[in-house]
Parts: C-alpha cells; structure tokens; sequence
C-alpha cells in the first residue's frame, strides 16, 4: 500500500520538475497548488483502499469455501431418507423420486434401466468415485468390542478397482487397511490386505482380510451416507456374524485437487509410515 | 461445479487486482502526459474524470462480490440451516450414551457432559470448547407462550423468565448458574394473580439446557432446551422434578427490548462502512 503512496509522491515530484524546466515559478506553490492535482491524490487513495479491501474479500472467499448449502442440504436428504425408511425388501433397491418402485441389487448400474424412472441407471446412485483406485479414506476407529484398544487412525488405501463387463452392477476391489497403534509406547503401523466389493445400490463397501496370517483382522463395512462421495460412516465387524467391534468415521484424503503445498505434506507422511512399517 | 464457479471467482479477483495495477499505472501515465503536455489543460482534467470514474466503476464491482460472499457467508442462513439440522439429529438414534454428548462433525466422537467447556479440549476437532458462551446473561428476558399445561396450578398463559444474575465458578466452568424471577399472571373467576417467584438453576454447554429447581413446594421443576444454533429461542417444559417427566411446555422467546448486544453489532458494521464512503 505505502509503495503506492511513494509512487504517487513521485509521480508528483517529476511533474514539479517538469513544470520547474518551463520555469513558471518555485517549486514549492506548484507541489501542492496545481501539480497534484488533489483529485488524482484523492483517487490515489481510493485505490489504496480498494487494495484493502480486495485482500478481506480474498480472506472471506476462504471463509464462503467451507459453507456448501448443496453438500449440507444432500446431506439432510440422505439423512431424513434413512429415517423415513424403504419400504423395499432387503437386497432390492428403491427408484426414488415419487415411483414406489424396487429393483433387485443386482440390476442397479448394471448398464440396463429396470426402474421406470430409470433412477437405478442414474450418474450419481453409478458414481464410481467413492471407490477410485488410490483413494485413501481416513478416520479414527473406536472400539467398543472385541479388541482393547484406545481410540487409533485407520487408513483404507484403495489399491485396486475391477469392474467386470459382464457383471457391472458391483466394483471388486482390493486395499490395504492400516492402523496407527501404540504398543508399549511405540508407534506401531498394524496393516492388513483386505478384498470386497462395492455395492451402488446401497453405497456400501465392504472389505474382508484377503489372506489368513496368525492375526485376526475384522471386516471393514463402510456406508457413504453423507450425501456425498467423500464421507462414509465404516464399522469393524466379525465377518461370519456381523457383529459390530468398532465404529469410524472416514473421509477422503484429499492428493490431487486443491491445496498443493497441504497435499504434499500428506504425501510424505504416509511415505514415513511405510518407511517404519518395513523396519 | 461449485468448485469451478469459486475457481472462477477466485481468478476474477486476481483480475480484478490486475486492473487495479493498471489503472494505477494509468495513473502514472496520465500525470506525466498531462504534466509534459501542460498547455492541454483540458484533456487532463478529461483523463482525471475518466480515471475516478473508471475506479468507481472498480469500487462497485468489489462491493457487489463481497454482498455475494457475504449472502453466502450470512448467519443467520447458517444458524437457520443448523436449527434444520438440529431436528433431523433429534429424529435420528442417539449416536452416544446417555451422559454423553456428540463432537459433531464429520468424526463421530462421543464425550461426557461434564467435559464440555472445562478450558480443556477433549474432542479431536475442538467442538467441546468452541460455543463457550452462555446464551443467557444478567438481564435477558425470555417470554414463553403455553402449547399445553397438565399440572400447575395458575395456568398460566405466559411465563416471563427474568434473569437476574448469571455465574460461572472459575474452577467448573462447563455448568454456569443462575437465579431467575418467573413471572406470570393468571386468573380465574374471582381473582386476577401477579406472580413472581424466585428460582435457581443451571445452565449445561453440552446439550444446551437451561434447568431450573422446582420454586415453591409441589416439585415442579423446569427444562429449556435450546436447539444450539438458535439462542432467541427454546422450548421449555416443566417437569416432576422426581420423575423427570413433562407435564407442560412453553415455547420461549428472547424479549427483545432489553437486547442492545445486536444494536452494538449493526452499528459496528455501519460505522466501518462510513468510513470507507469516507475515504
């Protein structure tokens, strides 16, 4: 802002030097009377003001990012949805809209409309985002059963997607699950390979450990019932019963959109982890 | 989309700053034209109208973006959206025990009441010690209109509760007490009754409730609930303060003639306005 005044101040000077070669008088009358023209003085100010101003509306832009009326409103009809119910069986899918109509799990996003509004084919029940190979979705588990633990991070690192031409109405997918424990006042990354799918009809993804070791891992159900492909409520369950172990709240780990600087950082944390994982 | 359309605004200002530049350096331009040209005394003044105009122009556009950010930003949309909310969460299961009470946010975690603005953060997102203040203070008045009264014995319509005294003990922060006047009028067919009667009570952070002891000798306490985002208004029932259980409700709203805390804001607001027009 002062370079601005400087500049102004400058600008002022050289006329005054200016009118001095025309020799129409001292310097001094001319500096203040008629040189700088008190308009153009006063419109220098203005402008420094508008600067001002112009950097509280960037500060506020930041602000107005963070309140998303479509996101919360999604989110308030996903909710109010689950409350009032469907009145489908299990494993079939409501159409939506004012059709009272159910179709089969297996036929949503298979590529064939089967409800009449053709809400089961729709982009957004067939959005494959929520699952996209190098996602990773974050949150903090908190067990209630099965296992002593204190409340810990736990990563699902999407690592592999397959969707089958013949059969598109799931996603296959493979991840890693890891959870940041303390054991004995050491920082202690437990990760396990886990497969499963994903199922549009219900936005549900679930996950179970792929391989055997000596270790028993609990499945992985995670429902994306925010309204949005981001957020998703996740419970750790005993596979053979469905009984529930734990409860987390993940969200996407944002790598490639906005917020470079933030995003780097993210990347070489979770480097570090593996780097003490192999140790 | 959203992002784009913030994107775009975003480059708009940095275009917006651009012209900003520019137009200073017209500034420039024109003084020292002006000034080695001085015989043309009309052009400049010319130049000088058609630059002020040019940063009115500039002025109002700024303004009109921050209207937009601040329509966005307005809260009482987002305390409207969170009373909303409010009564969906009241509908959906209780996430936590019963003595508990929820961070909020996207990460489920639950707390204990007692825990919630002791000057210590308990929740991982800060949620227990953000909303610190208490809605009520020496002076407020709320008035309540009765929706349906089993047990007391004025049957009263309305019921004034007058605070006359707020405190927070320094060393339990999270529970502030109060001593109130309820006021209230009633009449049958012989006699036209004023009452006052002097009451204690509490008011708790985590869930917003306000609870007064029963005032005189039948037991009948009294629970106002505000919604947590809407603090001109609760509802408030009287109860059997053995049983817990509510015999009538009153829906409660701030008197707002001894209310000057939003004058105080408006003028603020006004002022910092005037000052810019000023400039």
């Amino acid at each position: 802002m002062w370079r601005l005044l400087i500049l102004s101040a400058l600008v002022g000077l050289t006329v005054a030097h200016k009118d001095d070669d025309d020799d129409r008088g001292g310097l001094g009358g001319r500096l203040f009377g008629t040189v700088i023209d008190p308009r153009l003085a006063a419109n220098a100010l203005r402008i420094i003001n508008l600067e001002r101003k112009l950097k509280s509306v960037r500060e506020k832009l930041h602000e107005a990012e963070e309140v998303d009326p479509e996101r919360f409103i999604n989110n308030l009809i996903v909710r109010v949805d689950d409350l009032e119910g469907s009145h489908c069986p299990e494993h079939e899918f409501q159409c939506g809209g004012n059709e009272q109509e159910c179709v089969s799990d297996l036929l949503v996003c298979d590529g064939k409309n089967d409800c009449h509004n053709h809400h089961d084919e729709d982009e957004d029940v067939c959005d494959t985002y929520p699952v996209k190979a190098g996602h990773i979705l974050s949150g903090v588990s908190h067990w209630t059963d099965c296992l002593t633990r204190d409340d810990h991070v736990t990563r699902i690192v999407i690592t592999q997607t397959k969707r089958r031409k013949f059969f598109q109405s799931r996603i296959w997918i493979r991840a890693n699950v890891e959870s940041d424990l303390e054991i004995d006042g050491k920082k202690v990354v437990s990760e396990f390979h886990a497969k499963g799918y994903y199922n549009f009809a219900h936005r549900r993804l679930t996950l179970i450990a792929a391989d055997h070791d000596d270790h028993q891992h609990y499945a992985v159900v995670c429902d994306f019932n925010y309204g949005d492909s981001e957020r998703a409520t996740c419970n750790r369950v005993e596979e053979a019963s469905n009984h529930h172990c734990a409860h987390l709240d993940v969200h996407l780990e944002d790598h490639d959109h906005h917020d470079d600087d933030h995003d780097d950082d993210h990347h070489n944390d979770h480097h570090d982890d593996h780097h003490d994982d192999h140790h | 989309s959203a992002g784009e359309t913030w994107s775009e605004f975003a480059n708009g200002q940095a275009n917006k700053m651009k012209s900003l530049r520019l137009l200073l350096a017209a500034l420039v331009v024109v003084t020292t034209s002006a000034a080695g040209h001085s015989k043309k005394k009309f052009d400049r003044d010319e130049a000088i109208d058609h630059l002020m105009e040019h940063t009115g122009e500039v002025t109002h556009e700024i303004y009109d973006l921050e209207a937009k950010l601040d329509a966005r930003l307005d809260p009482d949309r987002i305390q409207r959206a969170g009373s909303l909310r409010y009564r969906v969460e009241e509908l959906e299961d209780e996430k936590c025990g019963e003595h508990e009470h929820s961070c909020g946010g996207d990460d489920h975690q639950c707390i204990s009441h007692l825990h919630f603005c002791d000057n210590h953060t308990d929740c991982r997102n800060g949620d227990d010690e953000k909303h610190c203040t208490p809605p009520i203070k020496a002076g407020d008045r709320f008035t309540g209109d009765v929706v349906y009264d089993e047990c007391t014995t004025r049957k009263p319509e309305h019921i004034t509760i007058v605070f006359e005294s707020v405190e927070t003990a320094a060393y339990f922060t999270g529970f502030p007490t109060f001593h109130v006047h309820l006021e209230m009028d009633s009449h049958d067919h012989d006699d036209e009754d004023e009452s006052s009667l002097p009451a204690d009570g509490h008011y708790s952070f985590a869930d917003h409730e306000l609870f007064i002891e029963p005032p005189e000798d039948d037991g009948l306490g009294f629970v106002g609930v505000f919604d947590g985002y809407n603090f001109d208004r609760f509802v408030g029932d009287i109860i059997h303060s053995t049983s817990d259980e509510p015999c009538a409700r009153f829906i409660f709203h701030r008197d707002e003639d001894d209310d000057h805390h939003d004058d105080d804001d408006d003028d603020d607001g006004s002022v910092d306005s005037i000052i810019f027009e000023f400039i």
